[in-house]
């Protein structure tokens, strides 16, 4: 005799199980209650509800185009959250295999890993809206870092995260903390809007994480910050296009407290950020003299529309290889 | 006050405040539409017997004073949250089977607040859960083939831990 009778009533009305699904994870509906009969499964696949809260997180009442007001500043949401989290969660786990400097040049065994985990991640977010209202062009970037217990990044920390970009057409930056840096650039197909000025979109605390999408405007070239001392511009062009830029640290405007800051870049590239900042115990101390233990990972992309990431790991990879 | 008597589906006669019978809109809806006045005569709720009625009943009582939801419910981006206050997690302390036929006679009742208590209740006993231990639970039959199954492992490879 089946254990309740009513449980598989209430499972069969629609309505309900759709509004018990809700209150699970993203994930969760997505990998284990899809997997545990046809009946879960379809519903999942065909109530429009759920396709919507598996791509957003969010009901579709919420995410009326009518209702976003197009000077709001986009919002990461509840689905990126916990994409992101999962991902940095077994990023973690990752550095964690070797117990070291996952950044170091040799650690191979690291990067064969993360070319693993990348590729997994890849088609689980196809689809995934990460950000609304969703802003109306391409580009994004990812940093990844963590702090020490309770204490939001100095301004100086903050530059010197911020101020560690590296940038294609680097050879020895490449070399230096860069298999993170294509891993995420792929999943975040975030596009951004040009006469955004200012940066933080949103923090949310999610359990020991918070995120934060920053925006940014950066530059299309890039800068050198070999020469700590200096300040003010530098001429590339190994991208392509030859142009003086600012320092990042000429205009960044850090109020610790919420992590605002004002980015002061006049050239005409722009970024979006997702920034993980970490409360709690240091998991893994980096050996880096440069940014302290305090950075994990960081990870970005440019809107430079010759730089395609796919193209950057495989050099990389190449890199790596022939080393 | 006012009272009003509900019939159950067993033939229970049950007498309930009226303020309290209309936490349901079904019960609501028909007072309005007959004028409000059903003194003497019973309210039959022929899908619900008395002992989940009265379950229905005692949560009204407690949250006779509770204020109306928002009208714009959906505005909320999503509940995410699956807490529950104190009194209604001992509420639905209950078997399965009583747990699921709260449920739907929250649902035929329209009782919102105690249908969403009900799901919250059968959401967090899926929570953390592997697709087997979920099937275990509400007794669920596995109806995928051992083909769709394998696919279906492949999908999820990327999320596990």
């Amino acid at each position: 005799m089946a254990r309740s009778n009513s449980a598989s009533i209430v499972f069969f009305i629609p309505e309900i199980l759709e509004q018990i699904l809700l209150y699970l994870s993203i994930i969760e509906l997505r990998t284990t209650a899809r997997s545990v009969c046809k009946h879960w499964r379809d519903l999942i696949e065909t109530s429009s509800i759920l396709k919507c809260y598996l791509t957003t997180g969010l009901l579709p009442s919420s995410i009326d185009p009518r209702s976003f007001n197009p000077k709001a500043a986009p919002q990461l949401t509840p689905a990126a959250h916990e994409y992101l989290l999962l991902f940095w969660r077994k990023l973690v786990d990752l550095s964690e295999i070797r117990g070291q400097d996952p950044y170091c040049k040799r650690s191979g065994q690291y990067v064969e890993k993360l070319d693993v985990l990348y590729k997994k991640f890849l088609p689980a977010v196809e689809g995934i809206v990460f950000l609304v209202p969703p802003p109306p062009e391409y580009t994004c970037c990812v940093w990844v870092f963590d702090c020490k217990p309770h204490r939001p990044l100095s301004g100086r920390e903050e530059r010197e995260v911020l101020g560690s970009g590296r940038i294609p057409g680097r050879e020895r930056r490449r070399n230096y903390r860069n298999p993170l840096s294509f891993v995420i650039c792929e999943l975040f197909h975030v596009p951004f809007r040009e006469q955004w000025i200012y940066n933080i979109q949103y923090i949310a605390k999610f359990e020991e994480v918070d995120i934060a999408v920053k925006f940014r405007r950066d530059v299309g070239g890039v800068y050198d910050d070999d020469d700590d001392g200096g300040g003010g511009e530098d001429t590339e062009n190994d991208t392509g296009t030859s142009k003086v830029i600012d320092r990042p640290s000429a205009g960044i405007l850090v109020e610790e407290k919420n992590l605002r800051c004002l980015f002061g870049y006049t050239n005409n590239t722009v970024c979006w950020q997702v920034v993980f900042q970490t409360h709690g115990e240091t998991k893994i101390g980096i050996k880096d003299s440069r940014i302290g233990n305090r950075l994990h990972a960081w990870m970005d992309t440019w809107s430079d529309p010759g730089w395609d990431s796919n193209k950057a790991l495989a050099r990389y990879l190449y890199k790596k290889n022939t080393d | 006050m006012s009272t009003i008597k509900l019939l159950s589906s067993d033939n229970a006669e049950l007498a309930v405040d009226k303020e309290v019978a209309e936490r349901s809109i079904l019960i609501k809806n028909m007072l309005e539409d007959v004028g409000g006045d059903m003194s003497d005569q019973a309210i039959p709720i022929p899908n619900v017997n008395e002992a989940v009625l009265r379950k229905v009943i005692e949560w009204c009582e407690h949250h006779k004073s509770d204020p109306p939801p928002p009208a714009d419910e959906d505005s909320d981006s999503r509940k995410k949250s699956t807490d529950i206050e104190e009194w209604d997690q001992k509420f639905m302390q209950v078997d399965q089977e009583m747990l699921f036929e709260i449920i739907l006679a929250a649902n035929y009742l329209d009782i919102k607040p105690l249908l969403d208590v009900g799901c919250k209740t059968v959401a967090n006993m899926i929570k953390g859960k592997s697709p087997e231990e979920i099937r275990k639970t509400f007794n669920i039959q596995n109806d995928f083939t051992p083909e769709e199954e394998d696919q279906i492992r492949r999908e999820n490879e990327w999320a596990e831990e």
